[in-house]
This record gives structure tokens, sequence and C-alpha cells, in this order.
């Protein structure tokens, strides 16, 4: 997890936090009013962005993300105590992908996410990355919103959750084939923008693994199990293990997209 | 563009607040909103953001935003009841719908905390510009790259916003719909709208790192700020009201005032 | 080095490629010519050169030739920032700047480029020029000054220091990028092309700026302004605001000497690919001494008076020299009381106010103004992007609205000024083939119709191709395959020039007209190029604050310089020169044009030169 502080030290890591964060920003607002309309399942285009951003530019991804899930809020109008959770929440939805993209084992094409090579493999690791991040995510913003008493888990979790997951698998691939090239030819993917000594050092796909798994067990508690009033206590408590067990998971799993990169 | 951005250019009273200030006054608004339940007592952290949005100038913004603020109240309303257990007396009967007055009473107070919450916020917008927002963050001790990233992407978001809209032209000047009933096609037809708008913006990215080492930025060395906001007297007035009426509303509601 | 005191910059043997970990070429390997398509090899390839302290240099050469990448190297981004492969010494104000970090060299060295959105990171103006100085840790009380100075320097010191910079118009963008930079106090100012995104005020003012900056009379304090100054550019207006230039050829120095030398050295410009300025390819091509060329259009003026030459109708009334727009056919366009606002916070804001105009078939139009003055809004109406809030808009008779956006697109193309805000597709054929598949053609019919657009815009054979991966003119060449695709009648085309450099600009319209000469195109151009509007289009129309303010011949319009001042336009060299000298005669628009009405008599092929321009180059060299 050093390389979320470390890649501050570098101009272009600092850049693409900027403009990730304003790219998203101006693609969530204008699809502002879905989010928070439940039962309103709508493909918000720009809920594929942390997803690929996160492939690409790693650390930065997850801070841009971050930052430009709160600009959303501060220009759309929906400020507040919640924005905390969209905070963090958008952090880990731009953390997973490259903590998981090459670093889950079986499941992992071995291939960059270009879906050209190998497509068929490609797409699975691919879903199971962009469950993984919307999972997190959802989870996240979900625990807070119900801790705050706002809306209840078990409304909340599952729509965050559809809503990031499908628009990032169905916009993912077309989206990784035309501009994942691109953007590695300008020579801006992570492993290439950070020196070697701020990348982790190493690659756990035990990690990895446990980042796919445990947002999902959490939000199947969450709905299936606790379910009921926000801001219970066992709501609570399970968020805050939920958390800091993905948070553990993200900071065992290292990285491996540098290396699949490096292969390439 | 002036379109996008919710800060109205006035000289009020909160206007002239230190932003960290304003962020107490933030948390003053959202404690009672947050600890009292029932819709009387959220009513009045409610009514503060309203007044706070006319001192600040910042009314004409429920314009824009109105819609969002309605559907999160009418949400609120319609969610919670069936998650409160009733209680007290009927208020409506009709068919599968039935509410007890307890529940409407506890839907009325979530919904009134939630876009109190909003308002709040959209006080704190409407009174902030983005470079005070920035000076805000780095008088929270955050540190100096952090809060440059955000003020750059409050710099590059609307330029990003414009480019949308000219890529959008652009693509329906080619017969390029986006109105399908197909939600998966409807969705791919976003791709030639968000690649022209990556690559333009991942294009500069180079240039405007270049640019910027070029004028001396270097996170790892030594700088000055020209302008660090101090703290006045008013703002340690409105950081003193914060904890006056965050103990209050703590303590009245843990003895049980004003919840259920 | 004993003279390294009068030197500024010096380059020995720099070789650079943008490729990380190539192998470098040895030196005698690197004296032929560099292949301009390849894109691999080194950009600079052994680079002997200095630049004088207290001088004004400028750099000229062909796109993509090497002349920023020359640049980059005076600040070390080239190689501390980019990560490419170098060799070679680099010294600058007596700093080794191979061993030094961009940030260390910005102590002295401010740079500012064309792209000015590129540059801008405040959130207000004031943060934006105190941003360098805070960098480089100057005491917060001594930032106020620099900030005050700086302002006052670019002509920004009327702008709140509170607005943010997102507002201000293009050319006080780049005005405010000039003055973070000045309030760095740089001893060494490097600019590369300042200008090329501006419109002709903007452009103004910037060139006030750098008159300013180099004539060291920056009051205030204990800095006045750059010692010295190196510039990129391609307009003569702004080289010969410079003392000195260098003018690059396959990767090298390949002639330097002041700017009057250079720019008259039409063999040496062609050599280097690099546009010869008109009024020197007009009186060259009149025999003139070639020591003694003209640059501007009062020393033209004067050649013509001294050598007692008469002045010819250069060519038939009504007809562009680029032979479009010759004979206008049937009515196309009606507009009549076209009234348009945008929705703003503060209430609608009127664009475009009771426009009153037509188009017919075959036509070459220019729409001319300033920003702002409703011309790109009006030509949205043209294919539906816009609609009437009051008015009318037909096209053949039937009101533009009343056609689906996919009937109106097929007749009526729009190219968009930056083509980077269309282009997305894997391959350029593909990118072609988009508008005519959303237009419903299928099959045969759209493989002719892209094959032929491609070989129209002479992209064939390049169908799979990454677009992204090409230059700016080819990318825009792109886009207008894509419009010629879906075979309309008719194409509006905003800002088509706008960062092209001058062989692409000619290359680019040529092609325009070409469409229009032979397959009756009917074209409607905004623009801000004068030259442009003077070649390709016969009629003009000026918008003045959304209505139209005059609708002319183009010959007439840049025939009189009365109403050219009114309407704040400034004509091509060549018609300013012949307005001078012309009588009653019509003007002349282009340099073929001059040449024509001034060759009748030879008088210009035996004149004694006149000499103004050696002397303005003597001057220069004191400065």
């Amino acid at each position: 997890m050093r390389e979320l502080l470390t890649m501050w030290r570098d101009t272009r890591m600092v850049m693409l936090v900027a403009v990730v964060a304003a790219v998203y920003a101006a693609l969530l607002i204008p699809f502002k009013l879905f989010t928070i309309l439940p039962g309103l399942t709508s493909i918000r285009p720009a809920n594929v962005l942390p997803v690929f951003f996160g492939i690409a530019f790693g650390p930065a991804a997850a801070w841009g993300s971050a930052i430009g899930n709160l600009i959303g809020d501060v220009f759309g109008g929906t400020f507040g105590p919640g924005s905390v959770g969209g905070f963090v929440g958008n952090f880990f939805f731009g953390l997973v992908g490259y903590k998981l993209w090459g670093n889950l084992g079986p499941l992992s094409s071995g291939e960059e996410p270009d879906f050209r090579d190998q497509r068929l493999r490609q797409l699975i690791e691919y879903v199971a990355v962009a469950v993984a991040a919307a999972a997190a995510c959802a989870a996240i913003i979900a625990w807070v919103v119900d801790a705050l008493e706002l809306v209840p888990f078990s409304v909340l979790g599952p729509i965050i959750l559809t809503n990031n997951a499908v628009s990032a698998i169905v916009l993912g691939p077309p989206l990784f084939y035309l501009a994942y090239p691109r953007v590695k030819e300008m020579g801006l993917l992570y492993p290439d923008v950070l020196r070697n000594e701020d990348l982790p050092d190493r690659a756990n796909s035990a990690g990895a693994w446990a980042i796919l798994v445990v947002p999902l067990v959490w939000i199947g508690i969450a709905v299936f199990v606790l379910g009921g009033a926000p801001g219970s206590t066992a709501q609570i408590g399970l968020g805050a293990v939920g958390f800091l067990v993905t948070a553990a998971a993200a900071y065992v799993a290292g990285e491996n997209f540098s290396a699949v990169v490096r292969d390439a | 563009m002036s379109s996008t951005s919710l800060y109205v250019d006035a000289d009020s009273f909160l206007h002239r607040l230190d932003p960290r200030a304003k962020l107490a006054l933030l948390v003053a608004m959202a404690v009672p909103a947050y600890t009292f339940g029932r819709p009387a007592f959220i009513a009045i952290p409610f009514v503060a953001a309203l007044v706070g949005l006319w001192i600040g100038q910042g009314l004409r913004n429920l314009r824009r935003v109105w819609f969002i603020i309605v559907a999160l109240f009418v949400v609120g309303l319609v969610v919670w009841p069936g998650f409160v257990e009733r209680g007290g007396p009927v208020v409506v009967d009709v068919g599968p719908l039935y509410l007890t007055e307890r529940q409407t009473l506890f839907a009325l107070g979530r919904s009134l905390r939630i876009t109190s919450f909003i308002l709040g916020g959209l006080v704190y917008v409407s009174t902030t510009s983005n470079e005070e927002i920035v000076r805000g963050m780095r008088g929270l001790g955050l540190p100096y790259a952090f809060c440059f990233a955000v003020g750059t992407a409050l710099r590059l978001f609307p330029t990003f916003l414009d480019a949308a809209g000219t890529v959008r032209q652009a693509q329906e000047a080619r017969g390029l719909e986006i109105s399908s009933r197909n939600p998966i096609e409807r969705a791919r037809s976003f791709i030639p709208l968000l690649i022209p708008v990556f690559m333009t913006a991942f294009r500069n990215i180079e240039t405007q790192s270049m640019a910027l080492e070029a004028r001396g930025f270097d996170t790892r060395s030594e700088r000055t700020f020209y302008r660090d906001s101090d703290f006045a007297f008013r703002d340690w007035l409105a950081v003193g009201f914060t904890v006056a009426v965050s103990v209050a509303s703590i303590a009245l509601s843990t003895m049980g005032v004003g919840t259920f | 080095m004993s003279d390294s005191e009068d030197v500024a910059v010096r380059l020995r043997d720099v070789v650079f490629s943008y490729v990380r970990n190539a192998t470098l070429p040895e030196p005698e390997e690197l004296t032929g010519e560099a292949d301009p398509d390849e894109r691999e090899g080194p950009v600079l390839r052994g680079v002997d050169v200095s630049v004088p302290a207290d001088s004004f240099t400028v750099v000229m050469g062909a796109s993509g030739g090497g002349k920023s990448t020359l640049l980059r190297t005076f600040n070390a981004i080239i190689p501390d920032f980019i990560d490419g492969s170098f060799r070679g010494e680099v010294d600058v104000l007596g700093v080794d700047a191979t061993e030094t970090r961009v940030s260390e060299m910005a102590r002295d060295v401010g740079m500012v480029l064309q792209d000015y959105e590129s540059q801008l990171f405040g959130t207000s103006v004031e943060a934006e020029v105190a941003f360098g100085p805070e960098n480089l840790a100057v005491p917060a009380e001594e930032i106020e000054p620099r900030i005050e100075q700086s302002l006052d320097l670019v002509g920004l010191d009327d702008l709140e220091p509170h607005r943010e910079p997102s507002g201000l118009s293009g050319g006080q963008k780049q005005r405010l990028v000039f003055a973070g930079v000045a309030a760095t106090h740089p001893e060494l100012l490097v600019l590369d092309e300042p200008t090329s995104d501006l419109d002709p005020r903007g452009t103004r003012d910037i060139v006030d700026v750098v008159n300013t900056l180099s004539a060291g009379d920056a009051a205030g304090g204990d800095w006045s302004g750059p010692d010295t100054i190196a510039m990129v550019t391609h307009k003569i207006e702004e080289a010969l605001l410079a003392d000195h230039a260098v003018l690059l050829k396959d990767g090298r120095p390949f002639r330097s000497g002041t700017v009057r030398e250079v720019f008259t050295d039409t063999d040496a410009l062609t050599a280097a690919r690099v546009a010869v300025p008109p009024l020197v390819e007009a009186f060259d091509e009149l025999g003139w001494p070639e020591d003694d060329l003209p640059l501007l259009p009062e020393e033209a003026r004067d050649r013509v008076a001294a050598a007692d030459a008469e002045y010819e109708a250069p060519a038939e009334p009504g007809v562009a020299p680029g032979g479009t727009g010759a004979e206008p056919g049937d009515l196309l366009f009606e507009l009549s009381d076209v009234t348009f606002a945008y929705d703003t916070d503060r209430g609608p804001v009127t664009a475009v106010d009771g426009v009153d105009l037509t188009v017919r078939e075959g036509e070459v139009v220019a729409l001319v103004g300033h920003n702002g003055s409703g011309k790109t809004t009006l030509a949205k109406h043209f294919n539906g992007l816009h609609e009437a809030d009051d008015g009318s808009v037909s096209y053949r008779g039937r009101p533009v609205p009343e056609y689906g956006m996919g009937e109106i697109g097929r007749e009526v193309g729009f190219v968009f000024q930056n083509p980077d805000h269309q282009i997305f597709a894997e391959t350029v054929r593909e990118e072609v083939a988009f508008g005519p598949k959303n237009f419903g053609l299928t099959g045969e019919e759209l493989e002719r119709r892209v094959d032929r657009a491609l070989e129209t815009v002479e992209l064939d054979g390049l169908d799979d191709a990454d677009p992204f991966a090409f230059s700016k003119g080819q990318r825009q060449r792109v886009a207008l395959a894509g419009i010629l695709a879906t075979d309309p009648e008719v194409i509006v085309f905003d800002e088509p020039t706008t960062g092209l450099d001058a062989t692409q600009q000619r290359q680019f319209m040529d092609l325009v007209a070409e469409l229009n000469r032979e397959e009756g195109v009917t074209v409607v151009m905004v623009t801000h190029d004068m030259g442009t509007v003077a070649r390709y289009a016969p009629r003009t129309v000026v918008m003045r604050d959304g209505a139209v303010a005059d609708d002319l011949p183009t010959r007439e319009l840049f025939g009189d310089e009365a109403t050219l001042a009114e309407y704040d336009l400034v004509p091509p060299h060549p018609a300013a020169c012949a307005n001078a000298v012309r009588g009653d005669e019509p003007t002349a628009l282009t340099a073929e044009e001059l040449a024509t009405a001034l060759g009748g008599t030879d008088a210009l092929a035996d004149a004694e030169p006149v000499g103004d321009g050696a002397s303005t180059a003597t001057e220069g060299a004191d400065r």
C-alpha cells in the first residue's frame, strides 16, 4: 500500500489523479439523479471509469476516483456527511483494479486487458475484477450511509452493486479494447510511470481473492442475514470487520499487473 | 463556465468565514440532524440550513438541485416505514398501504435528516469558491500534493464537461443516436462519446506535467504559501458554536429528548 | 570556453530520441537526411548550437523537425523529465542542464507552451500567478508585488484576482500563463509557439507581451524582464520581434543569422520545408534582389514606389485565387431573422441576433468575426445542431428542424475545430465508416464511399492505422474523410486550420477547394485565418455581436482598409501591400496575384535595392 503514498512524489501521477478526478466528475454529474433513486437501475457510463482507471493508472485511480466522486457531490448538490462514504467507497472502486488484474491465480488470463488475445479468459478475469471493485465500493458506501441512518444497507447496497457492476461489465470490454493500447502507447500505465522502488514488492493472490470474496460476503450477510433497520450495532460492526479485512487484503495482495505489462 | 459551479459570488457573512469555520458549522448542523430522530427536532437544522442558504444568497441554487432534494425526501418517506415497528394511531389504511403515526413520523424525520445534510452541503458549496475549498483543506493540514490535485481537478473539470458536450454534438452530427430501447445497446453507444473525452484528457497529461515541472513544481522540495487563511475571531466563534450545539444535541438525545 | 559569459545556452553533439533505451547512432552516421516518416529515429541529430546571451533567438523548421524538442533541452525537460535516449552536453546559464532537475532549472528558465489549457493549474487568477513563486519557495511577502507586477505586465491587472481562470478567453488564458511564468523572474524565457491556438486579437495581445518582455522594461523591482528569449514560431510577425534566427533541418541547425536574412532566404526556407512569407515569395518571383526582399507590407510598398512599378488588375473580380465558389447555383440555405440564446445561470445570453442570410449551391462562404461574435453558434444552425429560438432556417426550401438529424446530417456535414473531439475508432477505416454506417449505408456502397473519402484526403493505404498515432494535420483529414464518406452536399467547417502549421493548413484547404471545384460541394467555413479567407472564399460574411455586420465579396472587403479597420480585421500581407499602391484597381489577395499585378512592366526586376531590410538586420544584432 506504500505506493498509495509514494506516488505523490511523481508529477505525472499527481497530474493523473487530477485528470482522473476531473473526467470522472464530468461524467458523473449529468447522470447524478440515477444514483439516488432506488429501483431506478440505470447504466451510468461513468461507473466503468474507476475500473478502467484502476487497472491502467493504479494508485492514481484510487485517489482520483475518490476525489472525482467528491467533486461530483459538490457540484451535483449532494455534498454532505454521506460524502465521506462516497470518498472511501470510490477510493476502493479505483483501488481494486490494479490489485486484482493478473493476481487472481488461475482466474487470471496472464494477458494485458486489451481484449485481443484470449478474449474469453480476459473477459472472465475482467468480470471478476469489475464485480470485486463494484462490491467493495457498494459495501463501503452502503455501510456508511446505513450508519448515518440515512438509507438502509439492504436497500442501497444491492442498488450500487448492480449499477456499478452492470455498467462496468457492459462498457468495460469495448473501452479497454479501444483505450488501453493507446494509454499504454502514451506511456501512462502506472508500471511505466512509477519507479520500480515505489511499486509493491509482492504479489499475493490469496490477498487478491480475499478482495474479491470479502465484500460480496459482507453484502450477502448485511442484506440477507441482518437486513432490518439501519444504524444497528450488528450492521455497523459487520461493516467495520468487512472494511478492515478488505483493507488488509489490499495490503497483502500487492500487485501483479506490472509483471503482466513487463512480460507482454 | 459559470453554469457548472454552484458557488455564488457574493460578500455575505458566510462568504467571509474561513472555509474551516464553515466546515465546523456544517458539523453543527449535521450533529443534531443525526442525533435526533423526531421531525420537529430535525426541522431545526433543516430550517437553519435554509436560513444559511438565504444568508449566503444561495437560494437560487435550489433551482438547480431541487429535484434531487425532493427525490431524496420522497425516497425516504417511501423506504423507511418498512424498517420501523408499527405503533400509535393508524394514519393511512388503503389496500396494502398501512401506515401508523410512528412510522410516518420516523420516516419524515429521516427524510428531513437526509435533506438537511444536502442543504447544509449546499450552503458550504454556495459560499465557498474553489480557491477557498482548497485553501481550507490545506488549513486542515492535508498534504500539499493532495490539495493541489483537488484544486487542479476542480480547475479542469468544467473544461472536460464542455469537451463532453462538444463530443456529443460532433458524434450526433455523424448520426450517433443514444436512445436505443435496449439498455445494453444504449450503453454501448456511449463508447464513441467516452473515448474522445478520455483521449483528449490523457493526451495532455504529458504536456501538463511538463508545464508543471517547468514552473518549479516539485512535491519533494520546500515551498511557500502566498495566502494562508488566518482564523479570525468570528471563525473561533463559529467553532465555539459548533461545540456547544454538538454537546447539547448529544446530551439531550442520550436523555431521550427528540428521539423515538 | 572563455566566451561562456556571452552565451546563454550552448549545446554540443546533442542526440536525442523519444524511444527509451535506444541505441543512439554514432555522430558519423548522422550526417545524411532525416526521414520525416521515421518516428523511431532520433529527433535531434547531433545539434551544435548556441544562443547568445541577451539575445532574442527564434528557432524555425518544419513540423516534427525537432524545434520544440530542441527548446526542451534548455530547461532540462530533456533529459530529466522525458524518458528518452540522450547524449551530449547542454550548458544553460553556466549550469550543466543534463545533471539538473527541471524544478531546479525553473529558478532561472521560464517556459510557455502553445496549449494554454494545459498550463493553468490555479483555482483563481491570483493563485495561478503565485503558483510558480510558491514552488520556488519565494517568501510570501515577496510574492504579492510579483503578482501585481506580472498581471500588469500582461495587461490583466484589471481582472478580479479571485476570478477562476476557466471563464477567461483563450487570449486572456495565455496571457495569464505568461504572467505566471514572469512571476518566477526567469533569466531565460523559452516560448514554444505561444500564439498558435489563439485568434487574431489574442495573438496581438501576446505579441505585445513578448515585445515588452524582450525590451526589458517590465517595470518593477529588481527584475525587468528576461535577459534572453528563445522562441519557436512559424509566423513572420512574431519572428520579426527576434533578432537572431536558427533554421533546423534534419534534426540539426541548417542556417542561422538575423531573422531577416533567414526569412528572406527562399532556398534555405524551402529546403527546410518552412513556408516562405508571401511578400518574399511575390518579390522573389518578380526578380527583386535576393538580399533585399520585403517582409512587411510597408517595406513592399517602399520597393514598389522606388521601382516606380505599375499595378494592374490581378484577376477577374469575384473569382477567388483558389478557383473556388466560382458559379453559385440554386438557393440552398435561407436564414431569416435567426435568433439563438444560450441558457446560463444569469439567464439567457443571446449569441445570434436576427440573422438573415442565404447560401447558394457551390458557394464558398467565409464566416469571420471575433470570438463571441456568434459565428460558430450560427454555423451550428446549418445542420440542426442548434435550433433557432426565433426565425427560421431552411435547406432547399424546407425548414431544417423538419428533417431528422439523420436526414440533414447526410446532406450537411459539420467538421469540428478539434478532430480529437470525434475520433474514437480503432482504425482509420472504421472511423471514416462510422458516419455513413449510422446513416444506414452497408455493404459495397459503404466500402466504396470510404475508399473514395480516404483517397480524397490522401490517406488511402492507411486504412488499418490507428488515427490517434497521426499528426494533427492527418487527424483533421481523418475527420474530414468521415464527413466526406456520407457524401454531403454542404460541408460546414469550424476553424479548420487552427493548430495546424502553414504546410498542413495549405494542404488541408487545397483539399477543400478541390471538393468545391470538382464535386460542387458547398462550403461554409468559420475561420480567423485571413489568408485562408482571401485564397479560398469569394464571399465573406462578417459577424459582430451576433448579427451580420457585412456580407460582401472578399476582394472588396480586403481592398477597403477603412472597412477592415472598422471590423478590426487585418488583411493578408499581399492585400495590404496592394492596397497601398493599387489606385482604383482591385486588390491582390495572394502572393501570386500580387506578383501578377506588379509583374506587367518588369520594373521590379531591374530595380535597385532599397536597403531598409539590411539596416533593420544590423539593428537587431546590436540588441
